[in-house]
């Protein structure tokens, strides 16, 4: 066989090997009490790979070494076809290990933060559970189902707590009614007297009462919205009318109520009615269309809380301070602060939402201040009214401290994209999950968002650090392998392989001496010249000690006079 | 013709020792430079201060210290070079000892002259512990700094002085941020202090760790032998005596080449250099607790009782020697026997 191609396939079966090697122990060490059972192989596989990565400039180093100590040619000719494979390696490696590692670190990252979440929530629900605090169980629950609903411990408290809710039902008093929407101003209570004049004259009863009864309920003193609509429910009651029974009347009704809600700038209640209606009619086919109006409408100042269920990104204890004037409500920051936010394509969704805007020179109070359970951020929007999709009328509403001067809401204009809070709040959370470009810029705006900068700058360093150990560490292998190769002993026998293991056992503590010299002199340039310069300085540092290990590691020429 | 032929072969043989002698320097000098720059940069780092003149000076002080160590390290490299390029092993044995002697006599003079504490001695930052003053630095505005799940965050501050402070404690049940427009900033205690309740500054930003930490030596057992290691051993004041001084350095420089057969211990070089570098790191302990055993009574009992009254560094250095000794004797009397030079 070619021996640049013996020595690249002896250095690949290493990297094989050390690769096999990680998995094994990544598989030892898994632990379902850190991460849930359905990230297991995801889990072991990623942590594989970036452990691969982590310590490929060693493996490299031991398979380049060994294959060079190993081979029969003469020092400078050995290091002569070596040089051609293990540049080839080097640069492949680096190119995939920076393209893949940020992602492999993000998604490791939500596996863990999902299953701290998911053992959590569940751990906490066991405990309400316990306390019959039933409501509270039932929201973690919903968190851990959000998260692994085939969980065999997911399913098994479910059971548990729907046998609580049921036993708990039969003895439960009723729940209050919500509180009827606030009257209309008296110049509508006469619009709608007049649309309903208007449906009666043309024979539509059904309208003719709704608008009526509205009319009635906005002005009580009106008397002729309610004559009319007594009139029109008369008429309604007239076989001769096709009315139908009064069921059929009393479900027109509320169809048109909601209707009337939908117009009148309440989606929300739209929504409640229309569902509601939908499990006793789900064929009629305007309400169909006025729940799927309603639910677009709803989706435009609201969201659902099954949205919050979907696969992203997850990080936890978020804290984010955006740039002055961000809110678009003056030039004070604001800080907004979340246990956990996720990232998917369409949106952001944040659990355990505090928000505030700073308060100018002057003032004491802050500007905007609110919680809410959970937020949705979209198309520029902080949305904050959650709803249950299937039972609408279980919602969560933000708690205000301090209102906007443009008054309550249930959103909030944000100048904040979905990219942006991911990059920002990555920087902070986990650098490593940055791409090289994201990286650089989340360095360079960190301090206008309150995120300490030192860190990505380590993580840049390390990173741009990385090239520069695999290709050291194959250079600094070459020149091992060829000066510690037998001389002129025949044939290499298979059985010295098995040294190979004290060669790892000796490399092991050289590469984390090295390792650590490279990040002292990175912290040290990082201290000496503050900001993004200080990879110029780290890179020159490296290079110098690169050029020492070298140095060290060429030797003394090879005697040729005197080999016996 | 043969009178020709040997004055060629001697003078070559002299020029490959003097090529091994002079790389050994080489390579003690890297690896010398190497450890002490990292030292000097840890401790640097430890005083919170980059200032770039301190650092040579530290550095130099690190390298003076760590000097045995570099030694041993460039002594187990020559090992190999004098295998691979001298065939006589005494003159491999004394283009060590002379590395060694110059190394190791070169610091134990410039300690005893005093050169060394007036041209290295350590700065007052190297002892600082840590902080340099008596306050503790609060946190840079704007920043929010998390510490065991407390973010602190403040606007801008004027003197001690905060305006916007927030504290966010993720430990405490949701609602969890606090916010107080104005707050204070207690230097000496490194608190802030606001609405009633106080807040230490989180730990330093994004320390580095110390050279040592998290190594082997950090170990709680091998910190045991703290004060036995052999550069804290030879790193005494120019007041001590030269001859212990000398005495224990040229043990533990006969200790350490003693152990030359290990290049000769398998027929794979890579691994034998492997053997020799892990053999080094454990020689390294194996002297320190040599000098421990020697501090304590069971040593110096068994010294009394075969007639030697040695002092506990003199006793070492005998011990050493010895047994270095003893080892290269041991690796040249075969050789000798079967022919090679």
């Amino acid at each position: 066989m070619n021996k640049r191609r013996k020595i690249l396939f002896a250095v690949l079966l290493v990297d094989l090997l050390a690769l096999g090697l990680f998995f094994g122990l990544a598989v030892f060490s898994y632990s379902a009490d850190k991460i849930i059972p359905l990230y297991a192989t995801g889990w072991e596989l990623r942590n594989a790979v970036l452990d691969f990565f982590r310590w490929l400039p060693l493996v490299q180093f031991l398979g380049i070494a060994a294959a060079l100590a190993s081979a029969d040619d003469n020092r400078d000719e050995l290091v002569r076809r070596a040089i051609v494979p293990v540049c080839v390696l080097t640069v492949l490696f680096a190119a995939v290990a920076l393209l893949v590692s940020p992602y492999l670190e993000a998604s490791r990252a939500s596996m863990l933060a999902a299953s701290g979440i998911y053992n959590e929530a569940l751990s906490g629900a066991r405990q309400n559970l316990e306390k019959t605090e039933l409501k509270a169980a039932r929201e973690k629950l919903a968190l851990c189902m959000s998260i692994s609903p085939r969980d065999p411990r997911t399913v098994k408290l479910e059971e548990l707590l729907s046998n609580a809710e049921l036993k708990a039902t039969r003895t439960a008093p009723s729940v209050p009614q919500p509180p009827a929407p606030k009257p209309k101003p008296a110049s509508s209570a006469r619009e709608y007297y007049k649309k309903a004049l208007d449906f009666f004259d043309k024979d539509d009863y059904f309208s003719a009462h709704w608008y009526a009864s509205m009319a009635a309920r906005i002005d009580p003193a009106d008397s002729d919205a309610k004559r009319l609509a007594a009139q029109a429910w008369k008429k309604i009651g007239e076989p001769a009318n096709g009315a139908g029974s009064q069921e059929d009347a009393a479900f027109f009704s509320s169809k048109l109520e909601g209707y009337g809600l939908l117009n009148s700038g309440d989606p929300i209640g739209a929504y409640v009615l229309f569902k509601r209606l939908s499990t006793q009619r789900p064929r009629d086919a305007d309400l169909r269309r006025y729940l799927a109006e309603s639910k677009e409408a709803v989706e435009r100042i609201a969201f659902f809380l099954d949205e919050t269920r979907q696969r992203g990104s997850l990080f936890r204890e978020v804290f984010l301070v955006l740039k002055a004037g961000a809110s678009g409500r003056g030039p004070g920051a604001a800080v907004l602060a979340a246990s956990s936010v996720l990232f998917t394509r369409e949106a952001v969704y944040f659990h355990e939402l505090e928000y505030f805007e700073a308060a100018t020179a002057g003032e004491r109070a802050p500007r905007v201040a609110f919680t809410a359970l959970r937020a949705k951020l979209a198309g520029g929007r902080l949305f904050l009214i959650c709803l249950d999709r299937e039972h609408p009328e279980k919602r969560s509403d933000p708690v205000w401290k301090t209102e906007p001067d443009s008054g309550i809401a249930s959103y909030i204009e944000l100048d904040l994209e979905s990219d942006e809070a991911y990059g920002l709040i990555a920087a902070r959370d986990r650098p490593a999950a940055l791409d090289i470009v994201r990286l650089w810029k989340a360095a360079r705006a960190a301090p206008a968002y309150g995120i300490d900068r030192a860190p990505l700058i380590a993580e840049l360093m390390k990173r741009s650090g990385f090239p520069f150990a695999l290709f050291g560490a194959s250079a600094l292998g070459v020149l091992l392998g060829a000066r510690f190769k037998r001389r002129n002993q025949g044939r290499f026998p298979r059985s010295l392989y098995l040294l190979t293991p004290l060669v790892a056992a000796a490399a092991l503590p050289v590469f984390l001496l090295i390792e650590r010299m490279d990040f002292l002199a990175s912290a040290w340039a990082a201290l000496l010249v503050p900001g993004l310069a200080s990879l110029g300085l780290a890179a020159g540092l490296r290079a110098v000690v690169m050029f020492a290990l070298v140095l060290l590691a060429a030797g003394a020429r090879e005697r040729s006079e005197y080999e016996p | 013709m043969l009178a020709d032929r040997d004055t060629s072969c001697y003078s070559k043989n002299m020029k490959a020792w003097l090529g091994v002698l002079g790389r050994g320097f080489l390579e003690f000098f890297i690896i010398l430079l190497l450890l002490g720059f990292s030292a000097g940069v840890s401790a640097r780092l430890d005083a919170g201060s980059a200032s770039g003149l301190a650092l040579p000076r530290q550095a130099l002080h690190a390298a003076m210290e760590l000097l045995p160590l570099a030694l041993a390290a460039a002594l187990f490299l020559c090992f190999f070079s004098f295998d691979a390029r001298v065939r006589s092993r005494l003159a491999a044995w004394l283009g060590l000892l002379l590395i060694g002697a110059v190394a190791l006599g070169g610091q134990q003079l410039l300690r005893h002259s005093g050169l060394a504490t007036s041209l290295f001695g350590p700065t007052a930052a190297a002892h600082a512990g840590g902080r340099l003053g008596g306050d503790i630095a609060l946190q840079p505005p704007g920043i929010g700094l998390a510490d065991k799940g407390l973010v602190l965050w403040y606007e801008s501050a004027v003197g001690t002085a905060l305006t916007n402070f927030v504290a966010l404690d993720f430990r405490a049940e949701f609602p969890r941020l606090r916010h107080a427009p104005r707050a204070d900033y207690d230097k000496a205690a490194g608190l802030v202090r606001a609405e009633g309740r106080d807040y230490a500054m989180p730990a330093a930003r994004f320390a580095a760790p110390r050279f040592e930490e998290g190594l082997p030596i950090s170990v709680s057992g091998l910190a045991s032998l703290s004060g036995f290691w052999i550069w804290q051993r030879l790193a005494t004041p120019a007041s001590a005596p030269l001859l212990a001084s000398l005495a224990a350095a040229f043990g533990f420089l006969l200790f350490i080449c003693g152990f030359r057969f290990l290049t000769r211990f398998s027929a794979w070089p890579l691994a034998n250099a492997a053997l020799a570098f892990l053999c080094l790191a454990a020689l390294i302990g194996l002297d320190a607790l040599i000098a421990k055993a020697a501090a304590g009574p069971r040593l110096a009992a068994m010294a009394l009782s075969l007639g030697l009254r040695l002092s506990p560094p003199m006793l070492v250095a005998a011990l050493e020697g010895a047994v270095g000794l003893v080892l290269g004797l041991l690796s040249i009397i075969p050789d000798k026997a079967r022919g090679y030079r």
